[in-house]
């Protein structure tokens, strides 16, 4: 186990310190952008204005560590694949589940030490060009923001590897692997956003209905919960951070069952498939028996909620 | 002429007690290898079908077969890689499928391609593998690596493909396994180099008493080497038998009078080839018969009967089932 560790962190080791390098650049690139400017006003134009703001070093970090976390998970098992190692991989007397959980493990970790290096390079950017008073912004002072925002940014982090992971083990080419990561990425994020609107969009339209004496609280009622949720920040980041651990789980499973599996077909598209089919199929019966639930509770044990 | 030929298109059953000169059967040694009604399909091509083949404990086995014809995918689902699409297989008494971290521990295996980390040294690949193996012995790794003058300190990607194939050799072999597999390793090396490995094998192997399995198109280098030989084509075993065996029962025949066609005597079930040169025929049969030799054949006189190179036999079996196909 040692040695794959060895082997494994030898060759991740360059992907943070790659991607922190990037960052740093970046944001020298946009600070040296912003000296330019100022000297060309006479003064110095942020903050408020200009390029290079608290914002710019935000978003700058997070696309960095997003796209560390995508290179990471993306290219551990497919550049193997693409190198042609993974048959001497795979013929060592090892277990295969090792081998995917030292993978896993030590990309997650590259991963990891990126995002880490890019908080601690980000917070010393922002502190060296906007003051401590910025940091303390940055980080936030209430309980909400200094623990529930990071564990949801956390979930969403480990998602996004966890997803990469999962393509770059249905993948053999390494940049494929990295492409198909990020658009895999985009199309589940953007997915969930969009569920997320539309709910959104309903819960107003009932809740607008319900003001307007157009249906009865009894008709609101199936709503309630929904548009409780969707605009309690509380709420919506334990439901957002669930849903990115159920799909961390779908992928990781992915990976796991199609992992070192050498059949393309099945691995592709039949490994996937099932593997969301079960866990929709699992996923909708809770659903269906938490609404009947929640029905039960709203109807029966609570007659008070049935106003008209 | 006493007939006792080849079967190309009925594999020989080895659960028969009598399966005759085909039948790796030692009766006392329990086979290293053992496969029962094996197929493998990849969707909906059909890699190996109903396929079976056994491999005595010690003997040296060459599967011969051409590119394409399943030899590798055969060593994969030995090793436990893939998985059979059905059959059953048991090697040193292992399922591949359900013991198959055990089973590595006890095969050496040499795949075609080497694939190695370029970016390790020979000493770090030694120390990366080494620690999986609960055999692995220092003293031969050394013995060996001074052997095949391996530099440790190099790196893979400057070392040659045939020194590639040696340190493979080398981590086949240190762990002192009781099978070894090799998958066309040679493949892309030189003549020179091959003829070097080749030696270098036999070297490491003589004496060993371990089972070696061949796998290879390369047939005239294998020949030298093994004791055993399985004919693989399009997914099925042609044919397995001991490699002086299948020698004394495949000869070609300088017949002189024979008033047949050509197709007369291809269509022959025992004829595997035949071409006329001058007013001789040559005529490639597979039952032939040293104790009693044939005099006549097809009406004509037999002037002489000719030793065939195994490579010469494997295209001769081929071309006849190519054709029967």
């Amino acid at each position: 186990m040692k040695t794959l560790i060895w082997k494994e962190w030898r060759e991740t080791r360059m992907i943070p310190a790659a991607f922190c390098l990037l960052f740093l650049a970046i944001n020298l690139f946009l600070v040296t952008i912003q000296y330019l400017a100022d000297h060309m006003h006479g003064a110095r134009v942020t903050p408020p204005g200009g390029i290079y703001t608290v914002d710019s070093v935000k978003l700058t970090g997070v696309a960095c560590s997003l796209l560390a976390a995508v290179v990471c998970g993306g290219s551990i098992v497919s550049s193997e694949a693409s190198k042609g190692t993974m048959s001497f991989l795979t013929s060592l007397p090892v277990p295969k589940k090792s081998l995917w959980l030292v993978k896993a493990g030590i990309g997650f970790a590259g991963a990891a030490a990126a995002l880490l290096g890019i908080l601690l390079l980000g917070l010393a950017l922002i502190w060296v060009n906007f003051g401590w008073d910025a940091i303390v912004n940055t980080i936030g002072n209430t309980l909400v923001l200094m623990i529930e925002l990071p564990i949801l940014m956390l979930c969403a982090f480990t998602a996004v590897y966890a997803v990469s992971y999962a393509v770059s083990c249905l993948n053999n080419q390494t940049f494929a692997s990295i492409v198909f990561a990020i658009l895999a990425c985009f199309a589940i994020f953007g997915a969930g956003f969009g569920t997320i609107i539309l709910l959104d969009g309903v819960a107003t339209q009932k809740l607008s209905e319900f003001n307007n004496h157009l249906i009865t609280l009894h008709e609101f009622d199936y709503y309630l919960a929904l548009n409780a949720t969707l605009h309690d920040p509380e709420s919506m980041i334990v439901a957002t951070s669930f849903a990115l651990l159920t799909l961390t789980g779908i992928a990781l499973h992915i990976s796991h069952v199609s992992f070192g599996a050498t059949e393309e077909p099945r691995r592709r598209y039949l490994i996937p498939l099932r593997i969301v089919g079960k866990w929709t199929a699992v996923y909708a019966s809770l659903g269906a028996a938490l609404y009947g639930l929640y029905m039960v509770i709203l109807f029966h044990v609570q007659p008070a909620l049935m106003r008209q | 002429m006493h007939r006792q030929s080849l079967s190309l298109s009925h594999p020989i059953d080895p659960s028969k007690g009598d399966a005759g000169l085909l039948s790796p059967a030692i009766a006392s040694t329990p086979d290293a290898l053992r496969i029962q009604g094996l197929a493998k399909s990849f969707g909906k091509t059909s890699v190996l079908k109903d396929l079976d083949l056994d491999v005595p404990r010690g003997s040296v086995y060459a599967l011969l077969g051409r590119n394409g014809a399943g030899k590798s995918t055969l060593i994969q689902l030995m090793l436990g890689i893939l998985q059979p699409s059905a059959g059953q297989i048991r090697v040193l008494g292992l399922d591949p499928a359900r013991d198959g971290v055990e089973l590595r521990q006890r095969v050496g295996y040499i795949p075609e391609r080497l694939p190695m980390y370029d970016w390790m040294t020979v000493e770090e690949t030694l120390r990366f593998v080494s620690p999986h193996y609960r055999n692995w012995s220092r003293e031969d790794e050394a013995r060996l690596v001074t052997t095949f003058r391996l530099d440790r300190t190099k790196k893979v990607r400057e070392l040659s493909r045939g020194n590639i194939a040696l340190l493979a050799l080398v981590i086949a072999m240190a762990h002192d396994p009781e099978l070894v597999l090799l998958d066309e390793c040679t493949s892309g090396m030189d003549a020179i180099a091959r003829s070097e490995f080749d030696r270098t094998v036999i070297d490491a192997l003589h004496g060993s008493n371990r089972t070696v399995f061949f796998a290879s198109h390369q047939i005239h280098e294998i020949e030298r080497l093994c004791d055993w030989v399985g004919i693989l084509h399009d997914g099925r075993l042609l044919l397995q038998a001991p490699v002086d065996t299948l020698k004394s029962l495949v000869k070609m025949l300088r017949v002189t009078g024979i008033d047949e066609g050509e197709n007369t005597l291809a269509q022959s079930p025992n004829v595997l080839q035949a071409r006329t040169s001058g007013r001789e025929w040559l005529i490639t049969v597979q039952d032939y018969d040293e104790m009693t030799p044939p005099v006549k054949f097809f009406g004509g006189v037999v002037k002489e009967a000719i030793d065939l190179t195994l490579e010469e036999i494997f295209v001769a079996l081929v071309a006849k089932e190519e054709a029967r196909i």
